[in-house]
């Protein structure tokens, strides 16, 4: 049973950590602190679910429409709306993201109404017996292409130049100007980048839960929790932050109660926050 | 007189005429030709309950649309038509109780059609109870709202506390009987009040309860509380739900190869949107009602029960489910009452009351069920009936002069289906 039960927090806290990955990577190059973040994982879920629904694409071949729809997205937004406050206060880009969330996640309502919809293709729910363990295939499918799409974008910040300029920015944007980065670009790129991972995660997300207009809410709280957890900005920090998430819900429910999970969730943010303000990593960024 | 002075006087005039026209504005006759009935009804259109909310006021607009082809509700030999109100309140118990005090004090609405859920309709029902202007509400029967002594609050569904007994009933019959039951519920009155209502009669016939836990109703991964069901192996799984909860366990109960011999839910299954969403894994599920197409019951207005269903599902496409029809059963409980009483609109508070007391004793049969309200306010004339989805549609399976198809028990195994 407890194996059982380590096994589902993992499995989820993969697709967690996928979630907070964009949400992480934004704060930690543009600083500001993403509030829109929740519409792009609902934006993700809402493609695949159409995608699926009205074409009979499978949930999988789907992601690479979610990345690139919310690229495009992502990368206007922030090159003709949120770049305009770049510079200002941070309370400025929350009011901004806010107003932004809440624009989008009431079009979409108007869209597509307030139903609770489901992606359900026929493998839906399949599983299979590894010793005691039952495993469902779509967990673990979602669950690895989540952790494929993080290594992919930290090798890709890793091992690439635009890669190392977005890390430059972030380190130091006057150091990585005068080396003939541009600032502005990189802006746009990395909220592109953030807002496309997210999109996946999305799509993701989609194959194990409801999809519905208001669903950002929740998981942005979850990335909040996870980007403390794991350090703001750091990236490889999210990946742990989400496997805690993912743990602790999972032995909470099972051993505590599920009404105490939410309460320890928060119990353990504030624990980090007074103790380890950086991430237990201590590599996040505190001013 | 000169410029200033004819100013000033005008001033001093208008101030005087607009005191005068505040003063005597109540007093103005306008309401007392009014040739209609308004109702009016603050219902979810959008959030987490636009779905069922839309289908609720289908229920009130197919019992307005049938009315209305008819003239109107007919009292001391004139027709009056019915208008309803509606606004949206997404869903939300704040909102729905601003809308509440918006139909009432600014639109006039005679009589009140409640929201969706417990939720919406608990606060919204203070200020109707606050305007003495009767509610007839068919979506929010969580037991905790009628014990507060409210007299305006009717509702024409059974309480959540009792909606268990037609499905103990049934499954006391099987055999082999079933032996264990597993009780899980978000925490939300009307859920809650599911969950001691399965509680209580799977006491009553002789099944253990081995298995009862609530959680937060924005827990979406329920899949640690299924583990932990699916440890105990109860023979079977009752749910405290609407929709969306119904589709997430179902989904997940699959994922973690969760095998009860059968599914109960408190709502949300016959709600086409079950089916069409889970496709084949929305099988087997059992879920309450009021009436079967084989069900007795019949009234001017709608004919059969039968003849109802029919002409609901070719109006809207949707079989009706147990709020709609106590919907229907709804608008005729407020058609009865106004014809008995005699009450021409639009309803002044005395009239109110007298409309109030002609509820509280109607004791009346509609092709969507018998309507008799207790002291609390709660229908009780209502048998309850139970459908199970076979085949993508709900069929009637107990009680047995009503039903439309064999009971599938048990279940066919995720694996086997």
């Amino acid at each position: 049973m407890l194996l059982q039960v380590l096994l589902n927090g993992v499995l989820i806290g993969g697709i967690y950590a996928a979630c907070a990955v964009g949400f992480s990577l934004i704060f930690g190059v543009l600083r500001i602190i993403n509030i829109v973040h929740g519409e792009f994982l609902m934006l993700g879920a809402f493609i695949t679910y159409w995608l699926f629904k009205l074409h009979g694409i499978d949930p999988f071949l789907s992601i690479p429409f979610s990345f690139a729809i919310l690229w495009i997205l992502g990368y206007l937004l922030q090159k003709y709306v949120i770049n305009r406050i770049i510079e200002a206060p941070e309370i400025m880009s929350l009011l901004l993201t806010f107003g932004l969330s809440l624009i989008i996640a009431n079009l979409a309502l108007i869209a597509w109404k307030g139903d609770y919809r489901l992606v359900n293709p026929e493998y839906a729910g399949a599983n299979f017996r590894l010793a005691s363990l039952t495993i469902p295939y779509t967990r673990l499918a979602t669950s690895v292409f989540a952790l494929a799409a993080m290594a992919g974008l930290y090798l890709f910040l890793k091992q690439t130049d635009l890669g190392r300029a977005i890390k430059a920015t972030s380190q130091n944007k006057d150091g990585a100007r005068l080396q003939g980065v541009h600032p502005a670009t990189i802006y746009s790129v990395t909220f592109a980048l953030g807002a496309a991972v997210t999109g996946i995660a999305g799509s993701l997300l989609s194959m194990s839960f409801s999809v519905f207009p208001s669903m950002g809410g929740d998981y942005l709280l979850f990335s909040f929790f996870i980007v403390v957890v794991g350090g703001m900005g750091h990236i490889p920090g999210a990946l742990t932050g989400g496997l805690i998430l993912g743990i602790l819900q999972s032995l909470s429910t099972n051993f505590v109660g599920a009404g105490m999970t939410y309460i320890l969730i928060f119990v353990l943010l504030y624990i980090v926050l007074i103790f380890r303000p950086a991430g237990i990593f201590g590599k996040g960024l505190v001013e | 007189m000169n410029r200033r002075k004819l100013l000033t006087t005008g001033k001093g005039l208008v101030l005087i005429l607009s005191i005068f026209f505040f003063l005597f504005a109540s007093y103005l006759p306008a309401e007392a030709q009014r040739e209609k009935f308004i109702f009016g009804s603050a219902i979810a259109h959008t959030g987490k309950f636009a779905r069922e909310g839309t289908n609720l006021k289908r229920a009130y607009d197919f019992w307005a649309g049938l009315v209305n082809a008819q003239g109107g509700i007919e009292v001391k030999g004139k027709k009056y038509p019915v208008e309803i109100i509606y606004y949206d309140d997404k869903s939300d118990p704040a909102t729905a109780t601003k809308l509440m005090e918006k139909l009432i004090s600014e639109d006039k609405a005679d009589l009140i059609f409640g929201p969706f859920s417990s939720d919406c309709v608990g606060p919204s029902s203070t200020i109707t109870e606050k305007y003495k202007v009767p509610m007839i509400e068919a979506a929010g029967n969580a037991g905790t709202l009628f014990t507060r002594g409210f007299k305006y609050l009717f509702c024409t569904l059974r309480s959540a506390d009792d909606l268990a007994d037609p499905y103990m009933r049934l499954l006391s019959r099987q055999s082999p009987k079933p032996k264990t039951v597993a009780v899980i519920a978000p925490k939300a009155p009307f859920y809650l009040s599911s969950a001691k209502g399965f509680k209580n009669y799977a006491a009553k016939y002789g099944f253990e309860v081995v298995h009862d836990e609530t959680y937060p109703v924005e827990m979406e991964d329920i899949t640690p509380i299924l583990q932990k069901v699916k440890a105990k192996n109860p023979d079977v799984l009752c749910v405290g739900s609407h929709t969306v909860v119904a589709m997430m366990v179902m989904k997940q109960s699959k994922e973690i190869d969760f095998n009860p011999k059968a599914y109960c839910f408190s709502f949300g299954t016959v709600t086409p949107e079950f089916a069409k969403e889970l496709g084949k894994d929305a099988e087997y599920v059992l879920e309450y009602s009021y009436i079967s197409p084989k069900a007795p019951f019949k009234d001017p207005l709608l004919g059969t029960a039968s003849q109802f269903i029919e002409d609901f599902k070719k109006k809207y496409g949707i079989y009706p489910d147990g709020t709609q029809v106590c919907g229907v059963a709804g608008g005729i409980a407020f058609q009865m009452a106004i014809q008995k009483a005699g009450l021409t609109p639009p309803l002044t508070e005395e009239k109110r009351v007298r409309a109030r007391e002609e509820l509280s004793k109607l004791d009346i049969i509609t092709a969507a069920g018998p309507v008799k309200f207790d002291s609390t306010g709660l229908n009780v004339g209502n048998p309850l009936s139970v459908f199970q989805i076979q085949k993508g549609k709900p069929v009637c399976v107990d009680p047995v002069d009503w039903v439309e198809a064999n009971f599938i028990y048990p279940v066919p195994k995720w694996k086997d289906r």
